[in-house]
């Protein structure tokens, strides 16, 4: 009885902390645009700042835009979430996003033109990678060697958890209870330490 | 003269860590107690000797005696004391001087604290300690050599870098981060000598929880006080950018944490001995690792101001210590036998496993994460960055499950239950859950991982606070005691171990809320005013009032004075600036914060033009930023008291007695 | 001996190491530019002195020299002299600076005491930095006929480094 309880006990975690393991790794492999989604209200350049002439190096590299020119609330997100992934060149390693620097201040409105003549993101980044090369990316896309840093912490938390799992729900092999008294050892008294021992187990308090 | 009365200390240092070194590992193999008393005196001879090279520095930096290299290189006669003092770890040499200095109060306090109970491990640890000394000694003897003879003694010198006097976190970080990197030292010693002699006496594994204890509180507040300098002086608004150096001072605090942790179940069950040996010395390896980082100028960050050329040997060091650590865990490890075994099912241990998981996932991710372009750079020969989107991506994730963990641990009892015992200890709290979940809802969250660790937060909260109280509760119940005659037992009591867990736990989930909120609640507008002009945003109504100026020795500085009004009413105005300073490209700017306890104004200037008298302003108000602070040192506070209480543990029976109170079933 | 722990301590720590050390003269402020042997940029540039503009794509037919400098930037002004005699000494080649994050008013006023030899453009809202992917001052770009960017130089040009750059440019 009380091992058929355990066990269903160890299932029911074990279950749990898979459908999280799954949780993560799907999170993972979904890639959604950013992991706090829309809510950081980011206002990048001036708003009648955005030039509408088209440039010859930007068509040179992307093309014509394909995209419709997007709503101003639209274009504030989508421009803050390109901004978060693109590196601030003359700074140590922050995004655009995060420097007060004037080149990635520049860097910020530029993006905010190309997304407002209607440039999707991946064509944004493209455009800056063709100068900076792949260093500008600071999320690594999903490609080649860098597949293996997506998803080796996932395989580190499957193969973790896989042993969590079994040591959780191995079966008892040794028939002396769990509860080994607290260490230091227990006291001389075995009347007392029987006691405490029983106490223990049943407040499930002593730490 | 001066010069050579520091270089014969350091000397002295070098000589006492090797002699007692080999006295030390001589004394473990041949079983000889009279060697360890030689290997006693020599770690008693070398932190002696180290400290008093550091008070010389400390004095040759207030006397201005040009005569010592270093204090030729950073000192000043103009200098006010506190500068002199802090410039001892302001430039390369010094602060390994300083580290040396560290490690000698450490290895006294350690060596100090050994005693018969800890057997054949007492030499081994001390020998181990002394290797780390004499590679310290060596660094600080030869390539960081800080007393250096001046034959053309200058009469003034051009003190420290100018970006160290830009904020007084700069003075105060140092220190908190050496007292966690170089404390590790100390419990990597005792593990490896757990592992040498083969045995992990419930003795052994006290003292290497306590002496983890100290350097795991340093480091928490180290790792914040260089997200708080970041914001303080960085200017972008915020604290955290997964900067390689940041990720070094947290790889460590993460596999340390993991380790306070997995301590627990090996004092409880005696099991997973070699793993908890193994967090050890990892926690002391990532330490190397992280100042390997800083220091050898490789990884592109804000927070490293020298590239030195002691890069290859800190890399040797940590080679040779890593391998020593792999070597003897894989050869000896099998010897640390368990003698109980964990509990099975929804249990506290299989909770703390989760955690242990958790925590080691996290360190690997970063890690990885950190060192992947030198990997990229080396297969493709190809520049690449990983930057805050990968980490944020993969690690909030990890940190709402830690949160879970932290949650629905403590609420879980030690050894198996029925489910109607386990429905009464995990239901309740998700009362606060919700309501934590619904008060989010309320003010407008809607990102998903916010409401998830939102929700996880009032759980956790609610069970931290049940359990730390319990024993108290218990007492008040059943002897009719008062609350604070129950609950000062606790806290002056053998009780207050559990409580400071508790109080780290409390600190852990405030931290986690402000995390979670300042970081995806914040709000920001970018605008350029022009005198006189107005803008508004939230509660409050900024007014570009004027620029002013300020002109020091080694930089310019552009203010620009913001008058500010909160709901209408004008409070202190705040005066953001951009510095220019002789030695550097481009401007730096010095943002200027309000400071409250709901939220914080945040103005950072990105142009001034004196000129046309506009201001380029960036405008942040960012949420319960405060709170992550506060949470620091309410888990610094519940360090100290697990530091404190680890004294008292001889006292573990009385806390048993009080238990008495409650009535056996 | 346990294999496992020792296989596992290896497996992790060993390549570690070894990247570190492969890695150890590593300078992160070197970073190779991914526009070496792709056509340059084709950004429009507006003159600094007087008005008028210039496309990157006219400079073709002929090789060019494309500065990035500032005033408050030393090894500009350091390189200031070389940059004036190669262009003097080298007719064929288009010389042009691009004033980088710095106002019109302080380049103007630089040049007229220091002198000139070849037209500078601004670049107010930083494109053409962009577009070339320049990372600091000074920066310079060698162009070759056919408008392929052949080389980048990072930092103070003196003038040997010039003549082999042009070399390479001519060819």
């Amino acid at each position: 009885m009380r091992t058929d309880l355990r066990r269903r006990a160890a299932l029911a975690v074990g279950r749990a902390l898979g459908l999280f393991a799954l949780a993560v790794v799907s999170s993972v492999s979904a890639q959604p645009k950013t992991p706090f989604g829309p809510e950081v209200t980011s206002i990048l350049g001036e708003p009648d700042g955005a030039k509408t002439s088209l440039d010859a190096d930007v068509i040179a590299i992307l093309g014509q835009p394909e995209g419709v020119r997007p709503s101003e609330s639209t274009l504030n997100v989508r421009s803050a979430d390109i901004a978060a992934k693109l590196r601030c060149p003359v700074c140590q390693g922050v995004s655009i996003a995060d420097s007060p620097s004037g080149m990635a201040t520049k860097m910020r409105e530029q993006v905010r033109d190309l997304v407002a003549q209607g440039y999707g993101e991946e064509q944004v980044i493209s455009y800056f990678e063709r100068s900076y090369g792949e260093f500008v990316r600071l999320e690594p896309p999903w490609r080649g060697l860098n597949v293996v840093l997506w998803i080796l912490p996932g395989l580190v938390l499957l193969g973790g958890s896989w042993f969590v799992f079994r040591k959780a729900r191995e079966p008892v092999t040794v028939t002396a209870g769990p509860d080994v008294p607290l260490r230091p050892p227990a006291p001389s008294d075995p009347a007392l330490a029987k006691y405490l021992d029983r106490i223990r187990r049943d407040s499930g308090t002593s730490s | 003269m001066t010069a050579s009365i520091g270089r014969g200390l350091v000397l002295l240092s070098l000589l006492c860590a090797t002699a007692g070194t080999v006295a030390a590992f001589a004394a473990f193999w041949k079983k000889r107690a009279d060697l360890t008393t030689l290997a006693v005196r020599a770690a008693y001879g070398f932190s002696a000797s180290m400290a008093l090279a550091n008070l010389w520095m400390v004095a040759a930096l207030l006397r201005n005696d040009f005569s010592i290299s270093y204090v030729a290189q950073v000192g000043s006669v103009s200098l006010p004391t506190w500068v002199k003092v802090v410039s001892l770890w302001s430039s390369l040499e010094g602060s390994i001087l300083f580290w040396g200095g560290v490690l000698a109060i450490y290895i006294a306090i350690a060596t100090r604290s050994l005693n018969a109970a800890h057997g054949w491990a007492r030499p081994a640890a001390i020998g181990a300690w002394l290797a780390c000394a004499t590679f310290f000694g060596f660094l600080i003897a030869g390539p960081a050599q800080p007393f250096a003879t001046v034959v053309d003694v200058p009469a003034d010198g051009p003190g420290p870098n100018p970006l160290l006097q830009n904020h007084v976190l700069m003075a105060i970080h140092p220190p908190f981060l050496y007292g966690g990197y170089v404390g590790m030292t100390i419990p990597f010693g005792l593990a490896l000598a757990a592992l040498l002699s083969g045995g992990l006496s419930p003795t052994l594994l006290g003292t290497i929880r306590t002496s983890l204890l100290a350097p795991w509180t340093f480091l928490t507040c180290a790792v914040v006080l260089g997200g708080w300098w970041a914001y303080e002086v960085l200017g972008w608004g915020g604290y955290w950018a997964w900067d390689p150096v940041e990720n070094a001072s947290l790889l460590p605090w993460l596999t340390a944490t993991a380790a306070l942790h997995s301590a627990i179940l090996t004092e409880r069950r005696g099991v997973l001995k070699g793993w908890t040996m193994s967090l050890v010395i990892a926690s002391f390896l990532l330490t190397i690792l992280g100042t390997f980082m800083t220091r050898s100028g490789i990884f592109n960050s804000v927070h490293s101001f020298t590239q030195s050329s002691i890069g290859p040997t800190i890399l040797v060091f940590l080679g040779i210590a890593t391998l020593v650590s792999v070597l003897l865990l894989g050869f000896r490890v099998d010897l640390l036998k368990p003698d109980g075994e964990l509990d099975r099912g929804a249990s506290r241990d299989t909770a703390f496993l989760a955690q242990n998981l958790l925590f080691v996932l996290f360190t690997f991710t970063v890690l990885i994460g950190t060192v992947f372009p030198l990997i990229v750079e080396a297969v493709r020969n190809v520049q690449m960055s990983v930057g805050r989107p990968y980490f944020d991506r993969m690690t909030i994730p990890i940190g709402a499950l830690l949160l879970f963990v932290m949650g629905v641990g403590p609420a879980l009892p030690w050894g198996s239950t029925s489910r109607e015992d386990l429905k009464r200890r995990l239901l309740p709290p998700l009362g606060l859950g919700t309501a934590a979940l619904a008060v989010s809802l309320a003010f407008g969250v809607r990102s998903p991982w916010t409401l998830v660790t939102l929700f996880f937060a009032g759980y956790a909260a609610h069970v931290t606070i049940f359990e730390a109280f319990r024993p108290a509760r218990n007492r008040m119940k059943f002897r009719k005691d008062g609350f604070f005659k129950a609950f000062s037992q606790d806290l002056f009591g053998p009780g207050l171990r559990r409580l400071a867990a508790y109080i780290a736990h409390a600190g852990a989930v405030t931290a986690f809320i402000a995390i979670a909120v300042s970081s995806t609640r914040a709000t920001s507008v970018e605008r350029s005013l022009k005198q006189g002009e107005e803008m508004t945003l939230g509660r409050y109504t900024l007014t570009f009032e004027g620029i002013e100026s300020t002109e020091e020795t080694n930089r310019t500085s552009l203010i620009a004075r913001i008058g500010v009004r909160k709901d209408g009413t004008a409070v202190e105005p705040l005066r953001p600036m951009m510095n220019q300073y002789r030695s550097q490209r481009e401007s730096i700017g010095t943002p200027a914060v309000r400071t409250g306890l709901v939220e914080d104004l945040y103005l950072s200037a990105m142009s001034i033009d004196p000129d046309g008298q506009t201001v380029g302003l960036l405008v942040l108000i960012n949420p319960l930023v405060s709170w992550l602070w506060i949470a620091t040192v309410v888990m610094a506070v519940g360090g100290l008291l697990a530091l404190l209480s680890s004294g008292r543990v001889g006292r573990t029976i009385e806390a048993a007695r009080d238990l008495q109170a409650e009535p056996v079933r | 001996m346990n294999k496992r722990v020792l296989a596992i301590g290896l497996a992790v720590t060993l390549p570690l190491l070894g990247l570190l050390l492969v890695n150890i003269d590593r300078n992160p402020t070197e970073i190779a530019s991914p526009l070496i042997r792709r056509p340059a940029p084709d950004v429009l540039l507006q003159k600094l002195e007087g008005d008028g503009s210039l496309q990157v794509s006219s400079l073709r037919g002929r090789p060019a020299v494309v500065n990035f400098w500032a005033t408050w930037c030393i090894p500009c002004v350091q390189e200031h002299a070389s940059l004036t005699s190669g262009a003097r000494s080298n007719p064929d080649v288009s010389f042009l600076g691009v004033v980088y994050e710095d106002s019109a008013e302080n380049a103007r006023g630089f040049l007229a005491t220091r002198g000139s030899a070849y037209p500078s453009y601004v670049d107010e809202d930083g494109r053409a930095a962009i577009a070339f992917g320049v990372y600091g001052v000074p920066e310079t770009f060698f162009i070759d006929a056919r408008g392929t960017v052949v080389d980048k130089f990072v930092g103070p040009l003196d003038e040997r480094t010039l003549r082999e750059k042009l070399a390479a440019a001519r060819r």
